[in-house]
């Protein structure tokens, strides 16, 4: 390393990039500009199977506003400076807040944190990038205002919008984030502000209710793209039910997930159960508040007599089914019965949250489908220990078959590794995202490579197989782009030839570049 | 920093208190405020875990050493590491000083996405996973920073059983690590404590990183501990 910088952008001389810096400071004050090593040490912090440098940032940049933002892309298109986005930057599992590949300038929009709207007649919300599900939260209940919010595991610290275009779920009704958005402000990299939907229409009030707008609808382009900087997001929020029913549904056998989806998958289409339900494997639940080293020394896959007894010492089904109903009293009640006996028949223990009382897995799931805050699936880190996660999220059809073919693929290749399979399935309308948490040590350079190798050969017979990942980490971006064939490839490049031609914006972020 | 600051500090070891070497030092060498003489002593931030005993009493003795007397210490619960506003208020008790902690690493993903947040300085990291015996093997994976470079080298020296990688953040020292004695008693968690206060107090001397891992590959047997260790700056 010749520069004083932890890194450079790629085709960028210390020099130039030291004049970026000078403007950035110049638009931004001195403090905003990160540059020292130990104020971004944390923004390098990855979890991922590779050396820190193949992700270190050259710098971090916080704007206050959007008027800063724009005369930041100004800068990067001069100096061939890229940038990478963050909102709160809490991709965790998916590569946190380091850029996809080194040198790039973090753009960090932590300090944009407006709530700019709730509406609570509409049940609608605006909100800047570094806007928490905490604050947002908390902005609610102060107001005593009768919506709840949709948010995924790591709740409090992460945002709705960053959430949102990256694509992620919560867990309530209105848990597939991105069908549940509606409008959002986009800068462009050359520096134009684009309002999607209704947004584009001068003194609009229907930004926030109506998505589609006139002409192609874009919104969908600017989600897990480097193709602008979203610096608004408009979404629904969800009216707050007068009754709410959480309940959990044990089974004891690996293979009973076949059984499992063809119960659910009519109740879910048909929006008896509303939510995303999830079907959490018994090492994803024990994992939260049980080291693997508790009840398993070797250096393999974790033995089925071992998970048995988890299984037994902690209560748990093998797969623990998490739904809930929302609605009146009447509503609850008339589909409880339709599912109580379904689940029965299908061979589950169907338990409500009176029966389970405090037990903290429960509490857990219940918190999130109403979208309160809870940390608890941090606890997931301690499994293994050494920091190591990488998540695994191939999309299956909502059919038994189906979910049974990619648990038995993935337990197999991870097996193969020494991994554990620690997965869950969240279940959409139609289809399932298959989430397995890859945990390793990252102190251990054997099992990093093991896992490096894992995640690899996973994704690769996955795709031989058909079935795609909705989304990846930073390290496996391009590969998984390459999983969706030369022509998407093609398409993607072309629109960030001609929305970004200098590459200014997020190079590597889902496989794209100029 | 120059040989002269070093010698100067390792003077201060032997005696006076950490005001009058800061102004001296200052004066003599020209250290900014912004290099690694804090303002205030460092805090130990104690969490409750299973080595606290040794790692802290190893960074006591240092501060001792250093001739900073009444260290102050900031006790956290399980309940305020897993929860963000406890945390958060934490980290603003420790506004303007240098803080050195070990964590249960259960606890560190939340803690490093907060330090991000809160725009903190990390001076060095260390993540570590252990056998339950004190004398077993231990691997250790330490991101440092120019003022904290080299550490890994002086972990892996006093400590010859344990794996050690360094990952090291920015222009790295020129010099190999210098020959000290460090006192390796408290095992490899005492050595560590030690070596983060020395980072906190600039009485490091930073040097060549590691290039490579150090140590055995396989020297850890179940059940494992992890934990994560850390000197940080948190700004006003």
């Amino acid at each position: 390393m010749s520069s004083q910088y932890l890194a450079l952008p790629e085709g960028v001389s210390a020099a130039q990039f030291g004049k970026a810096i000078a403007e950035f400071r110049t638009i931004l004050g001195e403090e905003h500009v990160i540059t020292s090593a130990e104020v971004l040490a944390p923004y390098t912090k990855i979890m991922l199977p590779v050396d820190e440098a193949q992700h270190a940032p050259s710098a971090a940049i916080l704007p206050a506003n959007v008027e800063q933002i724009q005369k930041i892309v100004a800068v990067c298109n001069k100096y061939k400076v890229p940038v990478w986005p963050i909102s709160t930057g809490r991709n965790l599992g998916y590569g946190s807040a380091a850029p996809a590949t080194p040198g790039q300038v973090v753009l960090d929009l932590r300090r944009m944190n407006r709530i700019l709207e709730v509406d609570p007649e509409l049940c609608t919300a605006l909100v800047e990038p570094g806007v928490t599900y905490q604050q947002l939260h908390d902005y609610i209940s102060e107001r005593n205002l009768p919506l709840w919010l949709s948010c995924p595991a790591p709740s409090a610290i992460a945002g709705p919008l960053g959430n949102t275009v990256d694509r992620g779920v919560g867990y309530t009704p209105y848990g597939e984030h991105f069908l549940f958005s509606c409008g959002m402000e986009v800068v462009l990299a050359d520096g134009q502000v684009l309002r999607t939907g209704m947004g584009s229409v001068p003194n609009s009030n229907t930004w926030q209710v109506f998505k589609w707008g006139y002409g192609p609808s874009l919104d969908g382009i600017f989600t897990q793209s480097n193709y602008g900087i979203v610096t608004k997001l408009g979404m629904w929020l969800m009216p707050a039910p007068p009754v709410y029913k959480p309940f959990v549904v044990r089974y004891p056998k690996r293979t009973d997930i076949d059984k499992i989806v063809e119960t659910i998958r009519p109740l879910r289409i048909a929006m008896i159960i509303p939510n995303a339900v999830v079907i959490a494997g018994v090492l994803w639940e024990a994992g939260v508040f049980v080291k693997r080293s508790e009840y398993f020394e070797g250096d393999g896959q974790i033995d089925d007599a071992s998970v048995a007894r988890i299984m037994k010492d902690h209560d748990l089904g093998y797969w623990n089914v998490y739904a809930a109903l929302y609605g009146s009293q009447e509503q609850v009640d008339v589909n409880w019965n339709i599912i109580e006996g379904a689940f029965k028949a299908s061979g589950g223990e169907i338990l409500t949250e009176d029966q389970v009382g405090d037990k903290p897995t429960f509490k857990y799931r219940a918190d999130l489908m109403r979208g309160d805050m809870n940390l608890q699936e941090f606890g997931l880190y301690n499994w293994r220990g050494g920091g190591g996660s990488l998540w695994f999220a191939p999309v299956s059809q909502s059919r038994g078959s189906e979910t049974l073919k990619q648990m038995e693929m993935a337990q197999r290749i991870l097996k193969k590794h020494g991994l554990d399979y620690v997965g869950e399935f969240i279940v959409g309308w139609r289809d399932m995202h298959h989430i397995i948490d890859v945990l390793f040590d990252r102190t251990d350079p054997a099992q990093v490579e093991r896992a490096y190798a894992c995640f690899d050969e996973l994704l690769t017979e996955f795709a031989a197989a058909g079935y795609g990942n909705y989304r990846t980490n930073t390290a496996f971006m391009d590969k998984v782009a390459e999983t969706y064939g030369p022509v998407k490839r093609d398409v993607d490049q072309r629109l960030k030839r001609a929305l970004d031609p200098n590459g200014i914006i997020a190079p590597g972020k889902s496989g794209i570049y100029i | 920093m120059s040989l002269g600051r070093r010698d100067f500090l390792k003077g201060l070891v032997a005696g006076s208190t950490l005001a009058v070497l800061e102004r001296q030092a200052r004066a003599d060498v020209g250290v900014t405020a912004s290099q690694a003489l804090p303002g205030e002593p460092p805090l130990l931030l104690r969490t409750g875990t299973l080595i606290d005993q040794e790692f802290f009493g190893a960074a006591q003795a240092v501060l001792d050493a250093a001739g900073v007397s009444a260290t102050e210490s900031l006790r956290l619960g399980r309940g305020d590491l897993a929860e963000p506003q406890k945390l958060q208020r934490a980290l603003q008790t420790v506004r303007g000083r240098c803080a050195v902690g070990v964590v249960e690493g259960v606890h560190s993903t939340l803690l490093f996405e907060l330090l991000r947040s809160a725009g903190v300085a990390v001076l060095c990291a260390g993540e570590h996973v252990a056998d339950a015996n004190p004398d077993g093997g231990s691997r250790h994976l330490l991101l440092t920073t120019p003022g904290s470079h080299g550490i890994a080298a002086a972990l892996h020296t006093a400590v010859p059983t344990a794996h050690v990688e360094e990952q090291a953040l920015g222009t790295p020292a020129a010099a190999p690590a210098a020959a000290e004695t460090i006192d390796s008693s408290g095992g490899w968690a005492g050595v560590t404590g030690g070596l983060l206060s020395r980072v906190a107090l600039g009485l490091w001397t930073p040097a060549r990183p590691l290039d490579r891992p150090r140590g055995p590959d396989r020297n850890r047997r179940e059940p494992i501990h992890y934990y994560a260790s850390f000197v940080l700056r948190v700004p006003v």
